[in-house]
């Protein structure tokens, strides 16, 4: 077990030194990543208990399932390679995708999360030429975004039956991507160069609800729905369109029927579709079925409290094409979910393997997500 | 045993991939599948030639101001082009102490000498050329006015002659021109008595040097003489110096040596604009530009055509550089000739320059992008106006013109703008 845990983490270590991403991805078209809004317990486990998972702002009805207060925060680095023909790109970025806390006052539980909707972080420059003036000259293209749309979310949840826990939440859409442009060209030429600097701000609005139920001892339900709101998206303080919140349905079991293990499932179904007018006619739009299917166990107890080993596969469609072609990506997952302090702290870790592919480009991804849960 | 090895073990696993992950450093350099995985990344780019965009040009003369031009042109071209230069020495040294002993006048004079750097201009040297000083001396008269001097280069007033073959002379050439003593004893003589001379050059044909300027330092013009036959005796050095004119304090110190023009080539013409020659010229040029060229595109390049005029004359086949210089000169500033002197750094928003033959006709082109940008507006307006000086690399120094018509002549051979932009940047929307 060293041994192995060892070999993790000089492999880990030898990721390094990284590049980081760029548009230039699969990975990254349109409006950017869709993170899935999981939590590292769930993408260890192909996020098949992603709707019965607290700390994945998914499901509002889950808020009621965690301890009487929490604080969880997830930081999840993606080392790529895109092959597009001969040439290979590796690309590196860093994500913070879940920052969230949870309370209860009485029979009401309620958390406030911040997710990443979609992150649209990359930088690229390349040569190319550009006829100016009747002059085919020389020219260095670049281009560059950082930041994302963010799911803001409020949610209120309770158990309204033994087996039963319903919740609400709010979502507000809400970030910035910071963009540089610009085009070069020689000193010699005389030609002046092109910036833009500009930010795009988003705002959109959207409710969701969720269930949890446990019909069977050995069984645990959960669905939510999001349902579609307005958003807009503004450069530099001018509207430049209007679209919708897309809409998301999700269900997801898991079997507890095995002593120390879960078995899970989950499928999603998100109309990203309805986001297409916030593109030009040059963005292609898809809406995505997601499922996953995991596996939980019980792993070596730590400080007497077992810690959690998981395994999973992912599968799913990117909401932005390359063209008019659809991008695929399949994951394999596992992770560790390790307590400390006596159960008032969980690390959890997920390695997950990323193949997204599409006409004519392929691009593999190792994702990192680490996740730190406090329940004071 | 066992539990404390598994409580080790995960921490220290948890501890190595924080490690790792905290290592983790964005650097963004990447783009080789671009542009296939890059949309949205191309530019519109829009050319076309903008007419009519001329409010005011003006050609300028007078530059630059009389006595800071350096080198000085000396030029003798016929029936074209007659330079000749001043130098003034209104303070002489007309006592000397020998070592131990008192200050006595000057009473032996010796080696008697005006030291000149001569440098070679584009004209093609004759074999020989001579060189004439002459005492063109006149405390009565304003002597930095042509018409006042011209009348004294007569054989009376002739102090010395130097010749100077146009063999050895590299790139430069130092001579020492030769005075007459026994003049210049009685200019001693007289204490109050200044000395200015003057040079003029001759040749079999046309002839033309510059004149290093005392603003060269110990490479500019001086008189030496010796004033004892004791070799340990330092000789003197006298370097030019003016006492006029004494309004305004100060510009005197610039009329110590000065090239002035006796006869020049008729450039002038109706709808033309000059660069260069003698007396300095520069062309003033302010804009009418819409104001969605400064404000709402992005100017990848604005080249400024002028359509030549070509001139003719004794520098037909002779090159110039011509640069383009912004004009800093506020709205406030009506007087053109001020305005033309307010200019921002040559290379400062406009790099580019025209390098054409003086005698050349068509079409010649001056990059001004940057200064295009520089006359974006703010808050409604420009802080100062879309001009740009035309003039020679040094002004006054030599005799090249060049001639482009103006905003006055027909239509076709106006200046124009022929400008590719970007009508808008609006990446980021996918």
């Amino acid at each position: 077990m060293r041994s192995r845990l060892l070999r993790a983490t000089c492999w880990l270590a030898a990721l390094g030194p990284f590049v980081v991403g760029a548009q230039g991805s699969l990975a990254v078209q349109g409006y950017g990543y869709p993170t899935g809004q999981l939590s590292a317990a769930a993408l260890g486990g192909g996020g098949a208990g992603a709707e019965l998972d607290p700390a994945s702002p998914i499901n509002p009805a889950t808020v009621a399932s965690g301890a009487r207060y929490s604080i969880y925060s997830q930081v999840e680095p993606e080392t790529r390679r895109t092959e597009l023909g001969a040439a290979r790109v590796s690309a590196r970025v860093v994500r913070f995708p879940i920052f969230s806390a949870t309370g209860a006052i009485g029979p009401v539980a309620f958390g406030a999360s911040f997710s990443t909707f979609l992150d649209r972080t990359f930088s690229n420059a390349y040569a190319d030429s550009q006829v100016v003036a009747g002059t085919l000259l020389p020219s260095t293209l670049g281009a560059a975004s950082n930041g994302a749309m963010t799911d803001a979310r409020f949610a209120v949840a309770m158990q309204v039956l033994p087996q039963v826990q319903v919740g609400a939440a709010l979502h507000a859409i809400v970030g910035e991507n910071r963009l540089a442009f610009g085009r070069s060209f020689p000193d010699s030429s005389g030609v002046g160069s092109v910036e833009q600097a500009s930010v795009m701000n988003y705002g959109g609005r959207a409710v969701s609800l969720g269930i949890v139920a446990a019909p069977h001892k050995s069984l645990v339900i959960g669905a939510s729905l999001r349902t579609s709101g307005p958003l807009t998206v503004r450069q530099d303080e001018v509207a430049l369109a209007e679209a919708r919140v897309p809409a998301r349905l999700g269900l997801g079991a898991s079997f507890v029927g095995i002593p120390n293990t879960a078995l899970s499932a989950r499928i999603e179904r998100v109309r990203w579709s309805q986001m297409d007018a916030l593109g030009t006619a040059a963005m292609s739009t898809f809406d995505a079925t997601e499922i996953g299917a995991g596996l939980e166990v019980a792993g070596p107890k730590v400080a007497g409290i077992a810690s959690l080993v998981r395994l999973g596969v992912r599968d799913r469609t990117l909401p932005f094409g390359v063209g008019t072609s659809v991008v695929d990506e399949r994951v394999l997952a596992g992770g560790l979910g390790i307590p400390l302090s006596r159960g008032r702290g969980q690390v959890d870790l997920a390695v997950q393997r990323a193949a997204r592919r599409t006409d004519g480009a392929t691009e593999r991804a190792w994702l990192v997500s680490l996740g730190f849960g406090i329940r004071p | 045993m066992m539990p404390s090895r598994l409580l080790r073990a995960p921490l220290a696993w948890v501890l190595a991939v924080a490690l790792a992950t905290g290592a983790c450093a964005e650097r963004l350099d990447t783009g080789a599948t671009c542009p296939i995985l890059c949309p949205g990344q191309t530019l519109d780019i829009v050319d076309t030639v903008l007419t009519d965009i001329v409010a005011v040009d003006s050609a300028l003369t007078g530059f630059p101001f009389l006595g800071t031009e350096s080198p000085m042109l000396l030029a003798d071209r016929g029936d074209s082009l007659d330079v000749r230069v001043i130098i003034r020495f209104d303070t002489l040294t007309r006592v000397w102490a020998p070592i131990g002993d008192t200050v006595r006048r000057i009473t032996y004079l010796d080696s008697l000498a005006l030291r000149v750097q001569l440098l070679k201009t584009g004209v093609p040297l004759p074999a020989t050329a001579f060189i004439d000083a002459y005492d063109v001396t006149d405390t009565t008269a304003v002597d930095s006015l042509p018409s006042q001097l011209t009348p004294r280069f007569v054989p009376d007033q002739l102090l010395g002659t130097v010749q100077v073959d146009s063999a050895g002379f590299g790139d430069s050439l130092t001579v020492r021109i030769p005075l007459d003593t026994a003049k210049f004893f009685a200019i001693l003589a007289d204490s109050a008595r200044p000395l200015r001379i003057g040079l003029r050059i001759r040749a079999a044909g046309s002839v033309a040097v510059q004149v290093r300027a005392s603003e060269a330092g110990t490479n500019g013009p001086a008189l030496r003489y010796r004033v004892s036959p004791d070799t340990i005796v330092a000789v003197k050095t006298v370097v030019p110096n003016s006492k006029t004119p004494v309004t305004p304090a100060g510009i005197n110190t610039e009329y110590a040596d000065y090239s002035y023009a006796v006869r020049t080539p008729m450039v002038d013409a109706a709808a033309r604009l000059l660069v260069g020659g003698l007396p300095g010229r520069r062309t003033y040029i302010r804009f009418a530009l819409p104001r969605w060229l400064t404000d709402s595109v992005a100017v990848l390049s604005a080249r400024l055509e002028l359509v030549q005029d070509p001139l003719r004359g004794i520098d037909a086949t002779r090159s110039m550089k011509v640069r383009g210089q912004l004009v800093l000169a506020g709205h406030a500033m009506t007087d053109l000739g001020r305005a033309a002197r307010l200019l921002a750094p040559a290379g400062t928003a406009i790099a580019d320059s025209i390098v054409t033959v003086v005698g050349d006709s068509g079409v010649v082109r001056l990059e001004m992008n940057g200064a295009i940008r520089q006359w974006r507006t703010v808050n409604g307006a420009a802080p100062f106006p879309p001009a740009i000086v035309l003039r020679p690399d040094v002004d006054g120094t030599d005799s090249p013109v060049v001639r482009f018509f103006s905003a006055e002549a027909p239509a076709a051979v106006r200046p124009r703008l022929r400008i590719s932009y970007v009508p808008a940047i609006r990446y980021g929307r996918p």
